[in-house]
């Protein structure tokens, strides 16, 4: 898949404009869709399926560990493993069978399970996973900030930025019940998230489009609000936007958030970057 | 088991045991700071006493409470 620099045409369909985009859309009733970025709910023919009955929550774990592992040929003993650590191998080997057997039946949509060779898949053509919008969104973007000197690739940028964010409601299945299991992916696209909001900010700043580069830092201090370098990149913003006054509320956050927490100033770089602000003003 | 995320918010260049940085306790839901690798190394250990040569020993006697910690998050 190429890319024409000159159009502005990305390459290959947007991820968000696939076919599993809203709750329902006419001829795609049997669409599951799972979102698990800050809640767990589970989505069949439309409605939202009801995960708080205690007989389904043996199915539901099965499928969030599935998801946590991919989601795709997945080994049944990294399930049995996860979901059942303390059973021998025979017992946890039929727990998994009667779970996805379980489970299947509370979507009851053919094929959107497959166990192929002690492999478990969630169907992608029928099923539709936040997390999987959001990885596919992520390396979208890291392809654009590839092309970003381009108005309209910016532009495009900056969707694929809302969008994100629209998706990112919050760290991998946070609000469940601690599980050892969900930690890997959870840092992991936290970490990525992170990482678009740096590069991002870093284009929109080389564009001088200063606005949408404070917008994306400060999302990343909702998110991380002891990123020290994201403090200092939203300080130059504002400064040479000439709102001093914001800057320097910038610069009290980040010394409160890291009294709080290291009881120790900010770095020597950031303190240099205030004093910066003083001058500024005063040349200004 | 006991899981704990570690994240390393900067490093000193000149002097590597110097990083300042979060311990998040999975389990108990704690926060801790630390500011060098020893610090972390005694928030892992509960009840460590460094022994003749400064290295830090667990509390491996099941009468020894493990110390209180605090509920940042």
């Amino acid at each position: 898949m190429g890319m024409n620099p000159n159009n502005g045409k990305m390459h290959g369909p947007h991820p968000m404009n696939q076919r599993n985009r809203s709750h329902c859309e006419p001829g795609d009733e049997r669409v599951v869709r799972i979102y698990t970025l800050g809640r767990f709910s589970v989505h069949s023919d439309c409605q939202s399926m009801a995960l708080q009955q205690s007989r389904h929550q043996r199915p539901f774990q099965l499928l969030q560990a599935l998801i946590a592992f991919g989601g795709r040929a997945v080994h049944e003993d990294m399930l049995c493993q996860a979901l059942w650590p303390d059973a021998d191998g025979d017992s946890a080997k039929n727990a998994f069978d009667v779970t996805v057997h379980r489970l299947r039946r509370l979507f009851d949509i053919k094929d959107l399970l497959i166990v192929h060779d002690h492999h478990l898949t969630l169907n992608n053509n029928l099923a539709w996973v936040d997390v999987w919008a959001f990885e596919q969104l992520v390396n979208h973007s890291e392809r654009l900030l590839r092309h970003a000197q381009d108005p309209e690739i910016l532009q495009q940028l900056a969707t694929c930025g809302e969008e994100l964010f629209s998706l990112y409601q919050g760290a991998f299945l946070e609000r469940e019940s601690v599980r050892p299991w969900t930690l890997s992916l959870r840092e992991r696209l936290r970490s990525k998230l992170m990482r678009h909001i740096a590069d991002t900010g870093q284009a929109w700043e080389s564009a001088r489009q200063l606005p949408q580069a404070i917008r994306v830092y400060r999302k990343g201090l909702e998110i991380d609000p002891l990123a020290e370098s994201l403090y200092q990149r939203l300080i130059v913003c504002l400064r040479d936007s000439g709102r001093i006054a914001e800057a320097l509320t910038t610069f009290q956050q980040c010394q409160k958030a890291f009294a709080e927490q290291f009881q120790i100033p900010p770095s020597a770089t950031t303190l240099e970057l205030s004093a910066s602000l003083l001058n500024y003003a005063h040349h200004h | 088991m006991e899981n704990y995320i570690v994240r390393i918010y900067r490093r000193d260049p000149n002097d590597p045991r110097n990083v300042l940085g979060i311990l998040e306790s999975v389990e108990l839901e704690t926060r801790q700071s630390f500011s060098t690798i020893g610090a972390l190394q005694s928030l892992l250990v509960p009840c460590a006493t460094p022994d003749a040569q400064g290295v830090l020993h667990p509390n491996t006697d099941p009468k020894v409470p493990l110390p209180r910690r605090s509920h940042a998050k």
